[in-house]
């Protein structure tokens, strides 16, 4: 494998992993795939004010304090899971840039699943001694009618 | 002897202290707030900014209405049924947008002008033999007021003026709102599987700040005995509360959060709280340096559509509206820290409601006006009661 395709299945694999990861809960894990400057940003288009809007904006310290205190949150009893398209990857020397849609299910605890939202990821990605990782994460979400508010990131 | 406990039993409280929980899952009821109340009180509609310019309107629903909210060439911002004179289509099918030339009808073309007047049908010359009287033909106006920003309409021709409505509560939000010019930076909305007034009830009533674990370490009086924020009670309903000392209020550091001290908008100290309940409907809250706006749209005794609004000084730099966008996000967003319990929590009181086990539900803490007092509560539901002509404690 040429290093050139080796990066691009490594940033296809980090958006997955990302997926997969808040899908497990394992959110000490998924904030380390961020880069020390790291940001995740959240955003929608609302057709009622005609503006962008940020929907949450957090470095790496207000996520990671963010998802530590989760467990003390009442929350949405939902196990969710992610459904992520084949990214699209554009490297250049450490950088990156990559492009996803996906869809987000809920499934309540007695089994009944429904789409929670979709959305595309635009993600700008840096490597770090030979690890991708996120320095910007960036969500940008269709649905802006929620079945329920969320505490996780999307 | 000791009774068998009965979920149906009133509670050994005056009348004032508990409410009949029908209000809640009733049709009927709810049908009748619909007539006796949402038709005929001020309600808020959209915020200024949301009409910038010329052209630009908003549609919004008021008890059961489509309502065009525009801004015309004159700058007046004006209200009208939004319904075509000509075979009552809908005029505008949008929530928003700008139509600087003013409205056409999809359906037959009919056009009106910004202020209302009907300026055309299309082929005129069918209509010559019975001399079609345009300016009889206008949209049907909403009477339409605006205090600080905040554009009311009611449907009701004799309602009192606004002034007179918000009365006396106004002090709580007249100089942050209306002394600076702000903009609407966000805007999400939901239908909460609830009733309209348990989100309202929510949005008064301090006792529930315990759910919050961002509260239980920010405020101290939430686990405390007292606090230098009272509740402010009003004519009509309207409440809120705030302190007039000068104390820090919100202890974000101990939270760990970050200040909301920076930009604090004009009356506001830094890190300040202030909630402010207009009845039957509207919140405003404010965090020193940005306002979260509630409105509401019943849908039915359990369901309601809740807009949420984020609200920020225009014309601020890059900088500094990130700063307010982070605030208001770090409690109100749709993933801030207090917004998805509140919402379970009213969603947990109407399924438990609907199935009508417990019938009473208690609002009887006194407290001298400590924020965990019921006292707002009870005011809201007391004007409620008088507005619909019955006890919100015996519904039966």
């Amino acid at each position: 494998m040429s290093a050139a395709v080796g990066d691009q299945e490594a940033a296809r694999e980090l958006i997955q992993r990302s997926a997969m990861l808040l899908d497990a809960e394992d959110f000490d894990a998924w904030v380390k795939l961020f880069d020390d400057g790291g940001i995740y940003e959240l955003t929608a288009y609302s057709t009622e004010i005609r503006r962008w809007m940020t929907w949450q904006s957090s470095d790496r310290a207000t996520l990671d304090k963010m998802l530590k205190e989760v467990g003390e949150h009442v929350r949405d009893t939902a196990q969710r899971r992610h459904i992520v398209g084949m990214p699209l990857v554009e490297i250049s020397g450490i950088q990156g840039h990559v492009q996803s849609t996906f869809s987000l299910f809920r499934t309540l605890p007695d089994g009944q699943s429904s789409l929670y939202m979709i959305g595309q990821y635009d993600d700008h990605i840096i490597k770090r001694s030979g690890v991708w990782l996120y320095a910007m994460h960036k969500v940008i979400v269709d649905t802006r009618m929620l079945d329920s508010f969320t505490h996780i990131p999307i | 002897m000791v009774e068998p406990i009965n979920g149906h039993s009133k509670p050994r409280l005056p009348e004032t202290h508990y409410l009949d929980n029908r209000i809640f899952t009733d049709t009927s009821v709810f049908a009748e707030e619909q007539e006796k109340i949402f038709a005929k009180i001020w309600q808020f509609a959209c915020h200024e900014s949301e009409l910038e310019k010329p052209g630009d309107f908003r549609c919004v629903q008021v008890a059961g209405k489509s309502i065009i909210v525009v801004r015309g060439p004159d700058d007046i911002v004006r209200a009208f049924h939004n319904v075509c004179r000509h075979r009552a289509a809908e005029v505008v099918r949008e929530d928003s947008g700008n139509s600087a030339r003013g409205f056409t009808c999809f359906y037959h073309h009919w056009t009106y002008s910004l202020k209302g007047e009907l300026r055309g049908v299309a082929k005129p010359d069918g209509y010559d033999a019975v001399q079609l009287d345009k300016s009889a033909l206008g949209l049907v106006p909403v009477r339409c007021e605006i205090l600080a920003g905040l554009i009311f309409v009611t449907l009701d021709e004799s309602a009192e003026p606004l002034r007179d409505f918000v009365g006396d509560i106004g002090k709580g939000f007249l100089e942050p709102l209306g002394t600076i010019p702000l903009e609407v930076f966000h805007f999400h909305k939901a239908i909460l599987k609830t009733n309209w007034k348990l989100w309202q009830d929510n949005n008064s009533e301090r006792y529930h700040s315990i759910l919050h674990v961002a509260n239980r370490k920010t405020l101290a009086w939430v686990l405390g005995k007292t606090s230098p924020m009272k509740l402010r009670i009003e004519a009509k309903g309207h409440s809120g509360y705030w302190a007039d000392g000068g104390e820090a209020l919100v202890d974000y550091a101990k939270g760990g959060y970050s200040s909301g001290a920076e930009g604090a908008l004009p009356g506001m100290r830094g890190d300040e709280m202030r909630v402010i309940n207009l009845f039957p409907d509207l919140m405003i809250n404010i965090r020193s340096n940005v306002i979260r706006l509630d409105r509401m749209v019943p849908l039915g005794p359990d369901r309601t559509l809740v807009e949420w609004r984020g609200l920020g000084v225009k014309g601020d730099d890059d900088r500094m509206r990130a700063v307010r966008i982070r605030q208001h996000n770090l409690f109100w967003g749709p993933t801030g820290r207090n917004l998805p319990e509140d919402v379970l929590a009213v969603e947990s009181q109407t399924r438990a409601m609907h199935a009508d086990k417990v019938r009473y539900s208690i609002i009887a803490r006194e407290e001298d006006l400590n924020p965990t007092d019921d006292a707002n509560v009870r005011a809201y539901y007391r004007e409620w009661g008088r507005l619909m002509g019955k006890s919100p404690a015996t519904v039966a």
